[in-house]
């Protein structure tokens, strides 16, 4: 690639200050409003908007170790990180598995009833389920999943699979057929063809449908606090455990923000570290034309 | 050869990603008719945990009769922060003297988590919850009476007269009250004095005076946040006080227990024009955070608010007053007992608890802790509660309170009072032009609801 | 295709690769849809919310024994894995309602009637000279060379302007105002998918276009500060947008009158008389909430066009703008049309966001849809009334209007065509 002129460069840059100053600040907001004292969410005055005037570290205390109470065993922040990484990352493998290989199908093969699919997973798409959320919720308990974790797994991923299925195929559909057309000419069967030649060549999709999938399992709130209502403390999600917490009346934003920050550092990091599998495939595979 | 040996492993992973998508519960079948022979509100097996944890996680319903472990009484609630450790203290203390473990969930979405639990057999013991829900709860069956328990004799006796009507709908008793609440003028004492604030709670003219005056002198400055009042309010709950305070049919409340709608009427109208005059003297837009922000750095005088808000005002180190004004709405804290309590055979304990949690002792220790204001008489009236500053200034407020009702015809309010509301403070529409729409609206919900 | 396999091998195959998504998708799909359905045709309410499982007599008259066999199966509390812990209140048993459409009726208003069809057929006549300038256009791009016909939309842009005013389709549209709320609520939702989706895919574009230049200095870092606002609560971040958009208090008109822009700014959630401020102000946060998705969706998409395509139109003397309409826009087409749709689809959907933001305000008063009423609000707000069966209505008619406006999506860009066609 050539590097473009210099003001070019340059506008590219601004660009993405601009961008960053827009997606940033309202964290930073958010941030601000969880070290102030008082527990209000916005500060009336300007300079406070974008600078701490007080600083307390007591939201993040109580998010993380829970008000000390003498005899209670309820806090244990740990344990529900722990419980939603459970969720969040076998939503996430069931949802790359078998959104994959749906998708590699879906591509590649011609066979009656495949428009149809397709469209169907469109209709349930379309349909309202924020509407059929208890029919949905019973039907999960009338197959025994009330209050396990199981259940939120089966619900979120039924939930990210419509996308991941459609995305994926749509990137399938650009990869070039000639280099597994090449791979079956050199006698390997067309499952061979997907995981050696497909897959690897699909890696930025198959990352966005990891986060996708991982995204929807861990910041989650209504099903998980529909479905696991009566379980014991320990067994709860991260923002519902973040949330019984907090007040509801009383509404203590100062710990809201603590939470939200708190639930989206690990969701960070992850991304952090996998976000070089967003670039790669066919620059990477070394497969130039 | 080679590539049915690919088709075979691969049929292997698919089959475990589906193991372990549908566990061992699907085997169910969901839409089975036929009565079934053995009990099937449990699974039959704990459901396979991919991460290792302690057996004893899985949700396990009490069996009453196998009686050698302790019995749980499980209680769902909206109890928050600071005003729940108080009361993890006071069940604590029950669990000692009686022997039964008292499990306490905190829940966000009620409604829905009951309309999934209950009929699964997972619901609570007890229901933690404000009297406007007692009717529609009723009606589903998530509740059920305890009149045989608890008459209205009991009730009259022990408690303050609109906690005790409040527990009564259809001729039953469905709950033992806990505490009252009701918004008052909540003042930051470094804005605005005691003086400034009309004598006579009623005296509207006055408070709108107080606030021009205010204003005039304070030119950056307000004299009063309500987050009902605004542009962009809808609450029907915080601007309660002021559609009441003018007299006439306020004794119902916006809608009876028969689904008469009370919107339209010539002391609504008043109450409309007050609003009018008032927000030209008041922040444009409102809501809690915008209230409590104000009031704390001293750019608002007076946050018209409830006994949720002062534990955050103490924390934030404002010197504040509160002034009883106005009509407020009462809502009454109760405990109901759930449908599941009678399958697990737990209505006797549920019971106890339930006057053991609003008798004198428990509310009068509540409110020294958290300044709310106990139901029960005795409590109210103790020496103690009345010198905690919150309990016996709030306490006064809810005096001249409306009781909000416990019919389910309350939900036809909400939405039309809000939106009017709104569209009176904005300019969208005159008064008389926003309520009789309101009326109109909320009858048409009355309508559908019979 | 050139695979091996034929026949039953073959369909073997398929079915390993796509069965675990069909069960998964349906076992949880197809249930709550069918309830809905079903609650559509019932007069369920707060002082009805019990199912008749036994068919007992209601007033000295039993339900005909299909009705029975249906609520059987259809209502949960009636399953046998309910039955121990069936709940009994005080309420009264729903049933089918007298007319069978009774609830849809309610919902549509006169919206079906002749004289608002007529309406819709006039709208359509209107903008009929648009449509047909884009479908020529459209059949000419398959062509090698397809000829340079832009003057076109400017014709079919008078045409238009000529047989509205002929026509009188403005009063056309009155009418169809005048039909009821559902017609001003489904085209402010209309509205607001049309202005939010292609802001997204510009802005995501742009993003991904830049951060997929090898030659910008931390990518990693860059990338990874702009996907935050997709791991952050959307609750929160709603509340916070909102005060952002304050009008004497909020941060946007703060920073604005500091820098001497104005002297008091706009009320921008609650003015009824510029009500497209608010507008505004919801597609901005939903503009933060979902650009991080798209960007990711196109950097991703980008990956798969390769570099030789660029070179090679370098060396024909393309410039960066015929790059982007020949080479990069037409090969991401497959990989993002998908993101499209579905956002679409949640986006016209939508209701947690916008309700937090608005609560569907500026409210031009009670019982009329508010300016940021959209269809999810508009549902939330009919039903405080807890009407199941006329919320039942409701989704299967937005289930129904949405399905149809996909399909004919689809049949446009033929994205369910597999990549050997």
């Amino acid at each position: 690639m050539r590097k473009p002129r210099r003001l070019v460069m340059g506008i590219f840059y601004f660009v993405l200050v601009l961008a960053v100053i827009f997606a940033v600040y309202p964290i930073w907001f958010m941030f601000l409003a969880s070290i102030r004292p008082g527990q209000s969410l916005v500060s009336l005055d300007l300079a406070g908007m974008f600078w701490p005037t007080q600083v307390t570290w007591a939201n993040y205390q109580a998010m993380l170790f829970g008000t000390p109470i003498p005899g209670s065993e309820q806090y244990d922040f740990f344990r529900w990180l722990l419980n939603s990484l459970k969720v969040a990352g076998l939503t996430t493998i069931a949802t790359l598995f078998i959104a994959t290989s749906a998708a590699f199908a879906l591509s590649r093969f011609k066979f009656r009833g495949r428009e149809g699919l397709l469209i169907l997973f469109l209709a349930i798409q379309a349909f309202p389920g924020i509407l059929a959320l208890i029919p949905f919720a019973q039907l999960l308990t009338a197959m025994g999943l009330f209050g396990s974790h199981l259940g939120l797994i089966l619900a979120y991923s039924a939930g990210a699979l419509v996308f991941n299925t459609w995305n994926l195929k749509g990137y399938f559909d650009t990869l070039p057929i000639e280099l597994e057309e090449a791979a079956l000419i050199d006698g390997a069967g067309p499952i061979q063809s997907f995981i050696r030649i497909a897959i690897p060549l699909a890696t930025p999709a198959l990352a966005v449908t990891a986060w996708f999938g991982f995204l929807g399992g861990f910041s989650e709130f209504v099903l998980a606090s529909i479905l696991m209502a009566g379980v014991p403390s320990g067994e709860n999600t991260l923002p519902v455990a973040l949330w019984k917490l907090s007040g509801s009346q009383s509404v203590p934003w100062g710990q809201f923000a603590a939470g939200a920050l708190l639930i989206s550092i690990p969701v960070l990091i992850i991304f952090f570290f996998t976000q070089r599998f967003l670039v790669g495939g066919l620059t990477v595979g070394g497969v130039k034309g | 050869m080679k590539t049915s040996r690919y088709i075979v492993l691969a049929l292997m992973v698919i089959g475990a990603l589906l193991l372990v998508a549908c566990g061992g519960g699907a085997t169910q079948e969901p839409a089975a008719t036929e009565p079934a022979a053995e009990p099937t509100a449990v699974p039959a097996e704990p459901t396979p945990e991919p991460v290792v944890e302690e057996p004893t996680a899985e949700p396990v319903v009490e069996e009453p009769t196998a009686e050698p472990e302790m019995q749980t009484i499980t209680i769902w609630h909206g109890w928050d922060g600071a005003y729940f450790t108080a009361i993890e203290e006071v069940f604590k203390a029950y669990e000692e003297m009686h022997g039964v473990h008292i499990e306490l969930v905190r829940q966000d979405n009620l409604s829905d988590a009951m309309a999934v639990a209950v009929p699964a057999g997972e619901g609570p013991d007890i229901l933690a919850w404000v009297q406007d829900q007692v009717g529609r709860n009723a009606l589903v069956g998530n509740i059920v009476p305890i009149t045989e328990w608890v008459d209205e004799a009991y009730l009259n006796e022990n408690f303050e007269p609109a906690a005790a009507n409040a527990m009564v709908w259809q001729g039953d008793v469905w709950g033992v009250p806990e505490a009252q609440e009701g918004i008052a003028l909540v003042y930051n004492k470094a804005v605005v004095t005691e003086d400034m604030i009309p004598t006579d709670p009623t005296d509207m003219a006055g408070l709108l005076a107080a606030a021009q005056a205010f204003r005039e002198a304070n030119p950056d400055k307000y004299f009063l946040c309500n987050q009902g009042i605004g542009a962009t309010s809808q609450d029907a709950y915080h601007v309660a006080p002021v559609y009441f305070s003018f007299g006439g049919d306020s004794e119902v409340g916006y809608v009876d227990d028969q689904g008469n709608v009370y919107l339209n009427t010539p002391e609504r109208l008043e109450a409309a024009n007050w609003l009018v005059e008032f927000s030209a003297v008041a922040p444009a837009e409102t809501s809690h955070e915008i209230c409590n922000a104000g009031l704390m750095d001293g750019t608002y005088g007076i946050w018209w608010t409830g006994p949720w808000a002062i534990a955050g005002l103490t924390e934030g180190g404002v010197d504040f007053g509160i002034a009883a004004f106005g009509r407020p709405f009462v809502g009454v804290k109760l405990l109901m007992m759930g449908a599941n309590a009678v399958d697990r055979g737990n209505e006797a304990a549920v019971v106890d608890i339930m006057k053991y949690f609003g008798s004198a002792e428990v509310q009068a220790k509540l409110a020294l802790v958290n300044g709310t204001v106990p139901a029960n008489t005795a409590a109210l009236n103790s020496p103690e509660v009345q010198a905690v500053y919150s309990s016996a200034a709030f306490g006064a407020a809810l005096t001249n309170g409306i009781a909000m009702p416990n019919t389910p015809f309350i939900d036809a309010q909400w939405g039309p009072v809000g939106a009017a509301t709104a569209a009176i403070v904005s300019g969208a529409q005159t008064p008389d032009q926003a309520l009789a729409d309101a009326q109109a609206a909320a009858e048409e919900t009355v309508a559908g609801m019979k | 295709m050139g695979v091996s396999y034929r026949g039953f091998r073959k369909y073997l195959l398929i079915l390993l690769f796509i069965t675990p998504t069909i069960l998964s998708v349906s076992a949880l799909s197809v249930y709550p849809i069918a309830y809905n359905v079903y609650a559509s045709f019932t007069n369920r309410n707060t002082f009805r919310p019990r199912a008749n499982c036994e068919g007992e007599a209601v007033q000295g008259e039993a339900p005909p024994a299909w009705q029975t066999w249906l609520t059987q199966r259809m209502e949960p509390t009636c399953w046998a894995t309910f039955a121990e812990n069936r709940v009994v209140g005080r309420g009264q048993f729903y049933r089918l309602t007298e007319s069978l459409g009774e609830n849809y009726a309610d919902m549509t208003g006169s919206l079906f009637s002749r004289e608002s069809l007529t309406s819709t057929g006039l709208l359509l006549v209107g903008v009929s000279p648009l449509l047909a300038v884009w479908y020529v256009r459209r059949r000419q791009s398959k062509l090698l060379s397809p000829p340079r016909n832009g003057w076109l939309w400017l014709v079919a842009l008078a045409v238009s302007y000529g047989l509205w005013q002929v026509l009188d389709v403005q009063a056309a549209l009155t009418r169809l105002q005048e039909t009821g709320d559902f017609f001003i609520v489904l085209f402010r939702t209309i509205l607001y998918v049309a202005a939010c989706i292609p802001l997204f895919f510009v802005v995501g574009l742009t993003l991904a276009l830049i951060l997929n230049n090898e030659h910008i200095k931390g990518r990693g870092f860059w990338r990874a500060i702009l996907i935050i606002p997709w791991a952050v609560q959307s609750y929160i971040a709603a509340l916070v947008w909102q005060f952002f958009f304050r009008g004497e208090q909020g941060t946007i008109n703060q920073f604005l009158e500091a820098l001497g822009l104005f002297e008091q700014g706009p009320t921008w959630l609650g003015d009824p008389e510029r009500p497209y401020l608010a507008f505004v102000a919801v597609v901005v946060i939903n503009l933060w909430m979902t650009y991080p998705f798209f960007t990711v969706v196109i950097l991703g998409a980008l990956q798969s066009i390769s570099q030789d395509q660029y070179e090679a139109a370098e060396v024909d003397g393309a410039t960066w703008w015929d790059k982007l309409t020949q080479i990069t826009l037409p090969l991401l087409r497959p990989a993002v049309l998908p993101a499209v749709v579905l956002s679409s689809i949640t986006t016209f959907q939508m209701f947690n966001t916008v309700w937090l933001v608005t609560q569907g305000g500026p409210i031009k008063g009670a019982g009329q849809p508010g300016f940021t009423e959209f269809v999810m609000l508009h549902a939330y707000r009919l039903f405080q009334d807890q009407n199941f069966g006329r919320m039942g209505a409701f989704a299967v008619i937005i289930f129904v209007m949405l399905f149809l406006a996909t399909l004919f999506s689809l049949r446009l860009t033929r994205i369910t065509k597999g990549a050997y066609e």
